[in-house]
Formats: structure tokens, C-alpha cells, sequence
């Protein structure tokens, strides 16, 4: 995956946090906040593993 | 009804903690003679792979903030509280795991810690003992917390005083310490980061289910209004991921929401007890790499599982805990587990807090001793021989120790927390980008690395409790801490553009 399309995605993770948290509220929030860093966090990993010789 | 100390949770206690400790000194003694030199009780023999990298990794950024702390965070202030629970706190975790790799690189040039990183990649000796100085005032601030943590839970669980039982845990940690160096630590905090990944999993589930049902608890969490420490009922509704509380509070409006995001995006790698984890470590294969983030993403769910420990806290007693002084709402977690699994269950909880607390305080107190020893004295001094650094660095945890203990005892923080993300923001704003970005980006200068400590660090004293109440727009939380993690990353670019990088030659050593 390109890797300017994973750091647009990336941002739109980091952008929803409030977003679900405003409207959604409780349980769903709190753990659907955490499946977005889930979501985050394997992004990272592509990028990472794309990018192995230069990080 | 609420639970109380009994001789059974005291006994109960006390053998689960000491099981934890002699398996993880026992660890300790292992490589205590295994280590000859120095640099080999500094850095171990950078071996170290994906498994024990990610459980002490996790072991190190999980505090008694997040095992403990956390339950106090939900119980006081119900949704909004979780944004310093760390509801995203995955996301730093995971940039600290793709950024601090290339720390083995300036390890293979020498580095043995995160100053000598600094040193190396700047060149400048004096650069070098600005980051170990500061570095030892942020961390002795973030060990309070540490203290907090794990006096209070073996007060709550054995009745014990309150000097007493702090004494006690700054013993334990002193001993462990000076006896592993580096890779007992490491391996001892992976121990460590396994034993509270399973409690607190265990815990999180178990207390919805003791509670009647995620539901309930809910229901109960939209009922409730914040109460100050001592009782006061404010009647602020806490059934929002907003609450507004206080500027001073990061859950208050959707500024210091922004600012908590930001601080757990960067403070992962900004923390230099964190990063540090990466020097030891081996090369690893592409599949390894995968494991480690696996290790991270399960091990980032548990502050939530803890978090989950205070709603229902909250629930079932209502407000009652903050009457309880000097713990208040801190207390959620331990009495939930004491209710939940009677002198077993507070015993296994009270292993998890102590697993890690010790691990943080382990990781900080090793930073801060060989920051004075190898940073600021071996700077100083070239010639002096590493059998005395090495005497020094064991020494030095003594007082490194008792400043922060005698903290905790005089004006312990009333809820742990929110004081330890003062020290946070702080670590966040200014070593990310002194230490991390520094490490890939070639145009960061010297210059630019110093101003962006010295702005970062007179920023800090203007935190809501500290100068800032007097100092409008700091007494905003929020407005404080995107002030100094934004104004951090300004300076330190902007600087390091203005001023002349190293020479290209020395670029392409570190670079290429």
C-alpha cells in the first residue's frame, strides 16, 4: 500500500477518536475507540514492514 | 459492602507479593552474575528478542498509573475520565515500537543509554548532561506516582501505615535494582508485564460480570455526578466523554481531549525509560517485528480492563470512596478485587499493582542512576575507572529512591493520575522530538534540541497546579499541555533550521 494513502488513513483514525466518543458515548465508545487504535496500530505495522530497510 | 483489611488479606498479600519478587529477583541474581563490566550491567549483551522487548516494553509504559490509577480515573470521573486512562493509549505505544527501533543502531555506535544517543547523534558532550539532567527531574516527579500506587494498595490490603508501607516498597525496589542492571530489569519486567496482562484481563472481565452486567454498570455511570476528594457532591453529570469539571482537568472539554491524545500519542516514545528498552534488543525478522506489536496490542487493552475496575467500583458503591483519605478514589480497584476474590483476589490484584509500579520505578530509577553516573560524572571525568561508575550507579538509587518516597509521604497526589500526566506532557513535548525525531530527521541541530528543552521545561512549570493557576489561558489544562508538546515541536524545527546541522560526513555515519 502506498505509503502516503496509510498516513491519510492513519489520520482519519486519529480524527474519529472524538468523533465516536461524542456521539456514540458509553461501552461502544470506550472499547470502539480502542478497535480504531487496533486499526491504527496494524497501519503502522504495513508502513513499518514497507519501509523495513529505511527505518 | 465495602471491604476492609483483614489478617487473612494482610498474609494473603504478603505472599503474593513476595512470590512476585523472588521470582523476579531470583531473575535478577541470575544476571547480576552473569554481568563483569559496566556497560554489560548497563545495557546487557543486546541480544534481546521480540517477546521479552514487548512484554518489558508494555511493562515499562504500564505504571501504577495505568494498573492502578486507571480505576481511580473511572471511578472520579466516570466517561470522561477516559482519555487519561488511556483509551488510546495503543496508538503511542505502537509509534514508540516503529520509531525506537533504530535505537540499536546508535547502540552498535557505543550508546549504552538515551543521553549517549543524544550525544552521538548531536555530537555534544554537554547536550548529553542537559538530557540526563532534565530527564532526572521529569522521571523523579513521575516515581511519585509509582510510590503512591503501591503504598496504597499494601495499606488497603494489610492495614499497615502509611510511612511504613512506602518504606517497604522503596526497599524492595532498591534491592532487585541494584543487583540486575539492565538485562535482569529486562527480563524481570517482561515477568513482570506478563503477571499484570493476565490479573488485570482476569479482573476487568470478572468485575462486570461480580457487577451484574455492562448494563448495570452503565446505568449506574448515567446517574452519577463527580464528587470532590472529602465528599462534596458537585452535581457535574458524568454520563459524557466531556465533564465540565475543572479547566484543570483533561476530560473538562474537548481541548484537553485533543491535548490527552496528543501527550499519549507522543509520550510513549518520548519516555526515556520507554525507548530505552530498544538498545538491548537483537535484530529482529519482519515476522519477529509482527509478534512484538502483537505482544503491545494485547498488553494496551489491560489500562482499559483496570479502567473498567473503577466504573463498576462506582457502581456499586456509589461516591463512598471519596471520603477515604489519603487514597480516595484510587482505592476502586484494590476493594473491587478484595470484594470479588476476598485475601486471593486482593492478594493477585496487589501482585499486578506492585508488577507495574516496580517495573516503571525499575526502568526510571536505572535511567536516572546512570544518567548521573555515565551522562554527567564519566562526562566529566573520562578516565575514572567503570568499577567505580559501576559502584556509583549502585549507590546513587539510594537517593534517587528517598526524594520521590519523601514526596509521597508529605503531600501524597489525590488522584495519582492526573499528577503523573503533568510529568508526562513534559517527557512527551520534549523528548519525542529531542530523542526520536532527532533519530530520522538529518536537519535537526544541536541548537535546535537545546531550545527545544529549555521552552519545554519552563513551559512545564506553568502546569495548571503549579505557576499556571496564576497565569491565564494555563490554568486550561488542555491549553498548557498543546502549549508545551506543540510550542516544543515549533522551536525545534524551526531552530534547527535556522542553525547549521553537523557536517555531512558525520550525517552519513549515523544515516547511512
Amino acid at each position: 500500500m502506498n505509503a502516503i494513502i496509510i498516513l491519510i488513513l492513519l489520520s482519519l483514525c486519529f480524527i474519529s477518536v472524538p468523533i465516536i466518543a461524542a456521539n456514540i458515548g458509553g461501552w461502544a465508545s470506550y472499547f470502539g475507540i480502542f478497535i480504531v487504535c487496533v486499526i491504527w496500530c496494524i497501519l503502522l505495522l504495513i508502513l513499518r514492514i514497507e519501509k523495513w530497510e529505511e527505518i | 459492602m465495602i471491604p476492609q483489611p483483614t489478617s487473612d488479606s494482610a498474609i494473603s498479600t504478603i505472599i503474593g507479593i513476595a512470590l512476585m519478587l523472588i521470582i523476579s529477583a531470583g531473575v535478577s541474581i541470575f544476571f547480576f552474575r552473569k554481568s563483569k563490566s559496566f556497560d554489560e550491567w548497563l545495557i546487557g549483551h543486546g541480544d534481546l528478542g521480540p517477546i521479552v522487548t514487548g512484554l518489558a516494553l508494555t511493562a515499562t509504559w504500564m505504571s501504577g498509573w495505568a494498573i492502578y490509577g486507571n480505576a481511580g480515573l473511572a471511578y472520579t470521573y466516570g466517561w470522561s475520565g477516559s482519555w487519561l486512562i488511556g483509551v488510546t493509549n495503543l496508538m503511542g505505544l505502537s509509534l514508540c515500537v516503529v520509531l525506537g527501533y533504530r535505537m540499536r543502531r546508535y547502540a552498535a555506535l557505543g550508546a549504552k543509554t538515551v543521553p549517549e544517543v543524544v550525544r552521538l547523534r548531536f555530537n555534544s558532550k554537554f547536550l548529553q548532561a542537559i538530557v540526563g539532567i532534565v530527564m532526572i527531574l521529569l522521571l523523579i516527579v513521575y516515581s511519585v506516582g509509582q510510590y503512591k500506587a503501591m503504598a496504597s494498595v499494601w495499606k488497603l490490603t494489610t492495614g499497615m501505615d502509611w510511612l511504613l508501607s512506602l518504606i517497604f516498597t522503596a526497599l524492595i525496589c532498591g534491592i532487585y535494582l541494584a543487583l540486575g542492571g539492565y538485562t535482569g530489569t529486562q527480563f524481570s519486567l517482561a515477568i513482570q508485564g506478563l503477571i499484570f496482562m493476565i490479573v488485570g484481563w482476569i479482573f476487568g472481565i470478572g468485575s462486570i460480570i461480580w457487577a451484574g452486567g455492562p448494563d448495570k454498570v452503565a446505568e449506574a455511570i448515567e446517574k452519577s455526578t463527580f464528587v470532590r476528594p472529602g465528599g462534596v457532591d458537585t452535581g457535574i453529570q458524568l454520563n459524557n466523554y466531556i465533564a465540565p469539571i475543572s479547566p484543570a482537568f483533561a476530560g473538562n472539554d474537548w481541548i484537553g481531549v485533543t491535548a490527552a491524545m496528543l501527550m499519549f500519542l507522543l509520550m510513549a516514545t518520548g519516555f526515556p525509560h520507554n525507548i530505552a528498552r530498544f538498545l538491548g534488543i537483537r535484530k529482529i525478522t519482519k515476522r519477529e517485528y509482527s509478534i512484538l506489536m502483537l505482544i503491545v496490542i494485547l498488553n494496551c487493552l489491560t489500562p482499559l480492563m483496570i479502567g473498567v475496575m473503577g466504573f463498576v467500583a462506582r457502581a456499586v458503591w456509589g461516591s463512598e470512596l471519596m471520603k477515604i483519605a489519603p487514597v480516595y478514589g484510587d482505592a476502586a480497584a484494590t476493594l473491587v478485587s478484595m470484594a470479588m476474590g476476598g485475601p486471593i483476589g486482593g492478594a493477585a490484584f496487589s501482585m499486578a499493582v506492585f508488577s507495574a509500579a516496580i517495573s516503571t520505578l525499575a526502568g526510571m530509577v536505572m535511567v536516572m542512576a546512570t544518567n548521573i553516573t555515565r551522562d554527567i560524572i564519566n562526562n566529566a571525568i573520562p578516565n575514572i575507572s567503570a568499577k567505580k561508575l559501576l559502584l556509583i550507579s549502585r549507590i546513587l538509587i539510594i537517593p534517587i529512591m528517598v526524594i520521590p518516597l519523601w514526596w509521597t509521604y508529605t503531600s501524597p497526589p489525590p488522584v495519582l493520575s492526573e499528577f503523573m500526566a503533568g510529568s508526562a506532557v513534559a517527557q512527551a513535548g520534549i523528548f519525542f522530538f529531542v530523542v526520536a525525531v532527532s533519530m530520522y530527521w538529518k536537519r535537526a541541530t544541536k541548537m535546535g534540541a537545546l531550545c527545544t528543552i529549555i521552552y519545554g521545561m519552563i513551559v512545564a512549570l506553568l502546569h495548571p497546579s503549579v505557576y499556571g493557576k496564576y497565569v491565564y489561558p494555563f490554568n486550561h489544562w488542555g491549553i498548557w499541555a498543546l502549549t508545551l508538546m506543540l510550542g516544543c515541536g515549533v522551536i525545534y524545527f524551526i531552530t534547527s533550521l535556522l542553525t547549521k546541522p553537523l557536517p555531512e560526513e558525520r550525517l552519513k555515519e549515523l544515516f547511512s
